[in-house]
């Protein structure tokens, strides 16, 4: 019995109910600080009540769901693409500002292409060269957007 | 009508949006044929890019890559078995079937040909009906438009494949992200916690290519290199033989209604009507008995229905506002974007705009045929493009797309979170495209939920009382009730199957 509960939380279904719970709970924590109103003059706070009581609807209706198949686990297949290429947007971000477009676009190629394992590094500097050169043609020639290509501390 | 379509034309073939249109079909094709690009990443990363053109150019352009793709997943359906777009992965059957009989070439034409006849058929029926429609759409009120928001959302996330829940459960965290922001009639910050990029809401492009872009790219890591046999593919080839055209045409014809109808119901679209219409040609085609050996209605058929489909798709989307699709529901962010209200009054107030795209995808389905069947070569040749090569520029176009909106970094970091969101969601098997329908109508849901309140004093009969309100209603509760009672008769009819089939991966 217990055993099974625990299978049940920890199923697909159980993860995604939990989900839809810490929804709920974050709905509801925002909603306690806004006004509910009346159905005839809502206020900020009453729609999203409401779809605070869906989510725990369908997270119940989930989990009656995780019960009947515990066996379904969570497949978390590869992680290495995952994490590389959200670390490289992160990189980006943060390298953006400081050092400008050229060097956060090599970073953000070269640490993206790591996450398909055996590269050369000829392959990844052609790629950046060849990316950059695409983003500078389409987005600042092409469409004059005002992107820094150079680190902003240097001025031409 | 005649009127209204020379109107159209007339704004159709002005140098710019022809321009316009011809560089979406071009893309629409291009990720059309690419297995791995589909065409919602497709409009997600080009949607900040539309924001400097006119709005009917931006629109002409984004669905030219909707269609377009239609026409460009069969390829390498056909000659590689990979489905270069969902809605043509039921082609891979027969087409590559006939790829292997050495048809590729005729496979390819007769895909191009039912492709345009069902996209024309698609056309005519969304000039016949989508001005009656809006007409009538004009008695619509606030309760009307909630539940038909409602109905389209419900629709959408319960027709379509996996678990009905699950559907539901995205459409309303889509619903709480798109009311995210300040709300505008009380002037309160919700869900906002002191972010003040957060004012004006969530970013539809950010969240777009972080579900759709940056998950397309993740699950593709990795299974890019395959050996591609290619088979060469001769202008002379393409001509099919007298029997193969004549037992094409009525696959077509069945096609292109099948197509029509799934197009205009939300939740179904392309890919449910290719599938139907296969399902048809099964049982009805003259050679039903050799179907999946490379039999031409297996090919045409499928492709009449996806092109049908993607173009009766924009007539609930243009006339209602109600988009029934992720695709449908980008290109209505776009137009909200553009300060377009999609609605019925779009056909009075800007009847250039709804004609100048009727007609421009009837020029966009004719440049697809005449310009694809002599670049099939090109086509084929693209195939070789190695994904590995490809998705570092396609991520660094997702990245200084989503910057380039409003020249914030902010806005990137949205990127990333809807990014690990989209993968989150993959693990738990959850659905991201009613994410993004929810997304976009939840502030008009609510704003209409609130008004029609309002202008009932607060009795919630209001939404059953109205005649057309309450047919709406009836149509959520046979939506909900097939939910329930779907799985009950398959239990009680599938003692003898194995009922946990549903069990995925």
């Amino acid at each position: 019995m217990q055993n099974r509960l625990i299978a049940a939380l920890t199923s697909r279904s159980g993860l995604g109910a939990m989900l839809l719970f810490a929804a709920a709970a974050v709905t509801f924590s925002e909603v306690s600080r806004l006004r509910l109103g009346t159905p005839a003059s809502m206020g900020p706070g009453y729609f999203p009540a409401l779809l605070g009581g869906l989510f725990v609807l369908f997270g119940v209706m989930l989990l009656a769901e995780g019960w009947r198949n515990p066996g379904q686990r969570v497949n978390f297949g590869r992680l290495r693409p995952v994490i590389y290429l959200l670390g490289a947007i992160i990189l980006f971000g943060m390298l953006y500002p400081v050092l400008g477009g050229g060097i956060a676009i090599a970073v953000l190629v070269t640490v993206s292409a790591m996450a398909e394992p055996g590269r050369s590094w000829q392959e990844i500097a052609l790629l950046v060269v060849t990316v950059i050169v695409m983003i500078w043609v389409i987005f600042v020639l092409a469409l004059g957007l005002q992107l820094t290509m150079l680190p902003p501390w240097i001025r031409t | 009508m005649i009127d209204n379509l020379l109107l159209g034309f007339q704004v159709a073939l002005s140098w710019d949006t022809l321009m316009f249109c011809f560089i979406g079909v071009s893309i629409g094709m291009f990720i059309g044929v690419l297995p791995g690009v589909g065409p919602l990443a497709a409009i997600s990363l080009l949607l900040p890019l539309t924001y400097y053109i006119a709005a009917t150019d931006a629109l002409i352009m984004l669905a030219g890559i909707y269609y377009g793709a239609q026409y460009g997943g069969s390829v390498a359906s056909i000659l590689l078995r990979l489905p270069g777009t969902a809605s043509s992965a039921v082609v891979c059957m027969d087409g590559y079937e006939m790829t292997k009989n050495g048809r590729a070439g005729a496979a390819l034409f007769l895909s191009a040909v039912a492709s345009f006849v069902g996209g024309s058929i698609g056309i005519l029926l969304m000039a016949g009906f989508a001005p009656a429609l809006a007409a009538f759409a004009l008695r619509f009120g606030s309760q009307e438009y909630f539940l038909l928001m409602a109905l389209g959302l419900i629709a959408a996330s319960t027709l379509s494949e996996g678990s009905a829940t699950r559907g539901l459960a995205m459409v309303v965290l889509g619903v709480l992200l798109g009311i995210v922001g300040l709300d505008t009639t009380s002037g309160t910050m919700r869900f906002v916690y002191g972010q003040f990029e957060l004012m004006d809401g969530i970013s539809l492009v950010a969240s777009a290519m972080g579900l759709f872009g940056l998950s397309e790219i993740l699950s593709n890591i990795g299974r890019s290199e395959r050996t591609r046999p290619m088979h060469k593919v001769t202008l002379r080839s393409m001509i099919p033989t007298r029997t193969e055209m004549r037992d094409s045409w009525p696959a077509i014809w069945r096609g292109s209604a099948i197509g029509s109808f799934f197009g205009a119901l939300p939740g179904t679209g392309s890919t449910i009507a290719s599938f139907f219409s296969y399902a048809t040609e099964k049982k009805v085609a003259r050679n039903r008995a050799r179907i999946g050996q490379g039999i031409v209605e297996g090919v045409a058929g499928p492709e009449a229905a996806n092109n049908a489909a993607a173009q009766t798709a924009f007539i609930p989307t243009l006339t209602l506002g109600v988009p029934g699709d992720a695709v449908m529901a980008l290109l209505l962010g776009a137009m909200i974007v553009h300060g377009v209200n999609p609605g019925p009054q779009m056909l009075t107030n800007t009847p250039e705009m709804f004609w100048g795209l009727v007609a421009s995808f009837w020029l966009g389905n004719l440049i697809l045929l005449v310009f694809n069947i002599p670049m099939i070569g090109l086509w084929v040749s693209m195939l070789r493009i190695s994904y590995r090569l490809l998705y570092p520029a396609i991520l660094v176009l997702v990245v200084i797309g989503t910057y380039s909106i409003r020249y914030s970094v902010f806005d990137i970091y949205q990127l990333l979170a809807f990014g690990f969101l989209g993968y989150i969601l993959r693990l738990l098997d959850f659905p991201a495209a009613p994410l993004v329908l929810g997304l976009v109508l939840g502030p008009l849901m609510e704003e209409n939920f609130r008004r029609s309140l309002m202008l009932s004093d607060g009795d919630f009969t209001t939404f059953l009382t109205r005649p057309i309100s309450a047919v709406l209603f009836a149509c959520i509760v046979l939506v909900l009730l097939a939910q329930v009672v779907a799985p009950l008769l398959r239990l009680w009819r599938g003692k003898t199957h194995d009922v946990r089939n549903d069990t995925h991966q």
